[in-house]
């Protein structure tokens, strides 16, 4: 940011001051008003934050049977598969970082459409067979971060054994 | 003037007074420059898109056009893409995307610009589908929740301004989240979508009088970053580049973050409007030179008060530019990861041998390939995180931002240069993991074509495909144009797998080969590049056999059809084939750990050794151009030495080198070195003729990281490894 001159921050600081004094009887007049409504009326109800469980599997689908271990010699891909709770109906993108270490491995990201239930089901095939992860046997401990509209709600670790 | 007066004028006078200012100051080199984005005489935009999307019209394709309507089951959304190419080395500090209002609504609605998650391409984007038949993930357009930022045209404004820096800046960085975020574009749609009565607003397009308008405001990097390493110093020098926009801060110096034994990572991002003295820490640095005089130079010696270079480690440096508001040249927050393109750079202070790297790219994404190479002139790295990323050999610099791309690439691309490429352009061809290829104009990232060739929704490519060039063939090549000839990697099937062959020039599939169909034998996935024998007219491609020899796993095919004229039973190969010269044998290893001469006359076996390694890795080496040829290949626990004796059709056993879960090895005919990627962070030099490691180079040793397969650039003697650290190194060879 520009580093500005000591007037200019001088006439800032009245401005800010009678933004100031101007916010200060919005927020009284806005807390009278809240009272009288909480008197009125009971709250409202608790907006449920999203939310994500990771689940990772051996087979495609996102009905599979999850593991938390899985050996490279065995595995074509691991899917990875998010379900979604609590979502805002409408537009979304997920985005799945898969990291190995501490370090990003490969990305993916997906729109969806979530319904009026706020439920929804995506699964992500990381391919292992013949792949980096094989030919160097990237084993060990790896995450997944699970993130809707560019923000992490969910990570999740699965081991990749020899 | 300053900066955040000049962000809040209208565009049309902001345009005005930047021209005013670049006439009043004369700063040669880069600050804080702000440039307008927008296709004219001397900007093509070759990399843009401007469409709508109609939900009426689901199928239809709308170029050069942008409407945004609300109105029941037929809402309209429009898609703006630009093509950042002339900024491509810089920190961005603000974005301002500027629609011209070509016919107002009826209502004053509130539109929304969000970023497109999705890959689409201007040719092929429909509300249903995004490119050829790939659909949206929801029908409309894949977008978050909530708009980046809003307009509305109360007042009837000749324009509408939207403040997109978040996305631009992901664009460069990536997400809040750390994730990358390829660019493709942003969306605007109505806030209200769905009225009863239709309610649309009209712009101008790149076709229009007042095409669509970005206007960026960043810091360039410094260029040409080099480090020279000797005993207890390093001493590194840059230049500042040419603006490329309106000079509104002049630079100023630069800040210099060291780390020692780990690279400085992407989280470490000074604030702008902070100064910080020489010592302090910062990120997972520390602050060794802040300089206020345009320095070129500085030498890291005994007289630094943060700690003098000890001979024998590693110390990374990032230069960030820092102009006189102090404003630095990184894009976003620590979170963001708002330094990963800011320039870095390797050295090693030693009394008897220092080194350092030429360069360092950071990717974002781990892909260990081996970069693929324009000898002197570019290096081509793909990313599993979806960008192609293009590199000057010389300087590290881009020649323009990665392209964005629709999935995962993993392999090695070929690459074709104008003066043999049957469409006369330097070329890519790129296979990604959504099913698409793509042809890419290497000079200037514009995707010529993008296309499904399976036609099946998005058959998943691992591997990096194999380029017919027409002008390497025989006249037994028949077809008009480059051919490149693509494997796929569907892991629910073990015998429908595909080998398809694509139109170098227009991107049509010319002939596909579907395993269990047309009398093709079953075929598991393909997870390496095929090999082309231009005497035979013919490419080899290795695949899975379902884990066993009842189907094949070595194919040969007629690069005109695609015919099957051999196919061998060898069980399981994630391997790539080679040939000797001469392309009479073909070399390929198995995941068994065999290495099997294939005569091609026959298409049969003529010799094979166990290797006793586990599966091979990448593919074996072969030097030489003539029997006895030198084979190299590297197994789970290290690399070995062969030889093949076409007189004696024996391969003979030589030597075998333990190196940690080694990469492919690489080698040159007149050079007596083998090259092989550690587990272990470095790179080994081994001697060709006994397998004596002669030294192992420090890529990344303080976060063991693993290094991919080497490229090695002959012209300038440079070796290049991809590293499970989410960056290319470049390093001087032999070392």
């Amino acid at each position: 940011m520009r580093l500005q001159s000591s007037q200019s921050l001088r006439t800032q600081s009245s401005f800010f001051a009678v933004l100031l004094l101007f916010g200060a009887l919005c927020a009284f007049a806005m807390a009278r008003q809240s009272r009288g409504a909480d008197r009125a009326a009971s709250p409202p109800p608790r907006i449920a934050r999203p939310s994500a469980q990771v689940l990772f599997c051996d087979a495609p689908g996102t009905s599979c049977s999850p593991a938390a271990s899985f050996s490279i010699a065995k595995l074509r891909d691991l899917n990875i598969v998010v379900n979604w709770t609590h979502l805002p109906a409408g537009n979304h993108t997920e985005g799945l970082a898969v990291l190995y270490g501490s370090g990003l491995y490969q990305s993916f990201r997906k729109g969806l459409l979530a319904p009026a239930d706020g439920s929804f089901s995506t699964s992500s095939a990381l391919p292992v067979a013949g792949t980096w992860i094989a030919r160097r046997s990237l084993t060990g401990t790896w995450t997944v971060q699970a993130s809707l509209d560019g923000h992490i709600v969910a990570t999740r670790a699965v081991t990749l054994r020899p | 003037m300053t900066r955040r007066r000049f962000r809040y004028l209208r565009p049309p006078l902001a345009v005005l007074v930047g021209g005013f200012l670049m006439l009043a100051l004369t700063v040669p080199s880069t600050a804080l420059e702000q440039v307008t984005i927008q296709k004219s005489g001397s900007n093509a935009q070759l990399r843009a898109a401007n469409n709508y999307i109609d939900q009426l019209s689901p199928n239809t394709v709308n170029s050069n056009a942008l409407q945004v309507r609300s109105l029941l089951l037929g809402n309209q959304r429009a898609l703006v893409l630009f093509d950042l190419s002339s900024v491509p080395n810089a920190g961005i500090k603000n974005a301002q995307m500027i629609l011209t209002i070509q016919t107002y609504p009826l209502l004053n609605d509130i539109y929304g610009a969000y970023p497109v998650a999705s890959f689409f391409t201007q040719s092929g984007v429909t509300w249903n589908k995004r490119v050829a038949d790939l659909s949206w993930g929801a029908a409309g357009g894949d977008i978050p929740g909530t708009a980046t930022a809003t307009a509305t045209p109360t007042g009837r404004p000749t324009q509408l301004v939207w403040n997109v820096t978040p996305d631009v800046q992901s664009w460069y960085s990536g997400s809040s989240s750390g994730v990358p975020v390829p660019n493709f574009g942003e969306l605007i749609k109505d806030q209200t979508e769905s009225g009863v009565t239709a309610n649309q607003i009209v712009f101008d397009s790149n076709s229009s009088a007042s095409p669509p308008e970005l206007s960026l405001e960043f810091v360039q990097n410094v260029a040409s970053l080099s480090a020279t390493a000797g005993n207890s110093q390093v001493a590194l020098n840059w230049t500042y580049p040419t603006a490329i926009g309106t000079v509104m801060d002049p630079t100023k110096g630069v800040l210099i973050v060291r780390s020692s034994g780990v690279p400085v990572n992407k989280n470490t991002v000074p604030t702008d409007g902070t100064a910080y003295t020489v010592c302090t820490a910062l990120g997972n640095g520390t602050v060794v030179f802040n300089n206020t005089a345009m320095a070129t130079t500085f030498t890291d010696n005994s007289s630094d008060t943060c700690g003098a270079p000890a001979n024998g480690t590693v110390y990374y440096y990032k230069v960030f530019t820092e102009d006189s508001v102090l404003n630095y040249s990184a894009s976003g927050s620590s979170a963001q990861g708002g330094s990963v393109t800011v320039p870095q750079i390797a050295a090693m202070p030693s009394a008897s041998s220092p080194y350092s790297s030429n360069w360092i790219l950071a990717t974002y994404t781990t892909n260990l390939a081996p970069p693929s190479l324009f000898p002197g002139l570019a290096a081509m790295v793909g990313t599993q995180s979806d960008f192609l990323f293009s590199v000057n050999p010389n300087t590290g610099s881009r020649p323009y931002p990665p392209v964005s791309l629709g999935g995962a690439i993993s392999g090695r691309s070929p690459i074709v240069n104008a003066a043999e490429s049957s469409f006369g352009q330097d070329m890519v061809y790129v296979a990604d993991q959504s099913g698409l290829a793509y042809g890419v104009a290497a000079d200037t990232g514009q995707i010529v074509w993008a296309v499904d060739p399976l036609n099946s929704g998005g058959t998943p490519f691992f591997a990096a495909g194999a380029l017919v060039v027409k002008n390497f063939a025989t006249s037994s090549y028949t077809l008009s144009h480059d051919l490149l000839v693509l494997g796929t990697r569907n892991s629910s099937t073990t015998t429908g797998n595909a080998i398809v062959a694509v139109d170098g020039n227009t991107g049509t599939t010319v002939w596909s080969d579907v395993g269990g169909s047309g009398g093709i034998p079953s075929m598991d996935i393909i997870n390496n590049t095929p090999v082309v024998s231009y005497t035979k007219n013919a490419v080899w491609v290795t695949s899975r056999s379902n884990g066993g020899t009842a189907q094949p796993s070595l194919w040969e095919l007629n690069a005109n059809t695609g015919a099957v004229i051999h196919t061998l039973n060898l069980g399981d190969i994630d391997s790539s084939p080679v040939l000797t010269p001469d392309e009479s044998v073909l070399f390929v290893g198995n995941n068994a750990g065999t290495i099997y001469a294939i005569n091609t006359s026959t298409g049969t076996v003529i010799t094979s050794i166990a290797g006793g390694d586990g599966a091979i890795v990448g593919y074996p080496t072969v030097v030489g151009f003539s029997s006895p040829f030198s084979i190299y290949f590297s197994g789970t626990t290290g690399v070995h030495g062969l030889t093949y004796n076409t007189s004696t059709s024996a391969f003979t056993a030589n030597w075998s080198t333990l190196v940690s879960t080694p990469s492919a090895p690489i080698a040159v005919f007149g050079l007596n070195d083998v090259y092989i990627g550690s587990a272990d962070g470095t790179i080994h030099e081994l001697n060709a003729t006994s397998g004596a490691n002669i030294r192992d180079l420090a890529v990344d040793v303080g976060q063991t990281a693993v290094v991919g397969d080497p490229s090695l650039d002959i012209s300038l003697m440079h070796i290049y490894v991809s590293v499970s650290d989410q960056r290319v190194y470049s390093f001087p060879f032999p070392f």
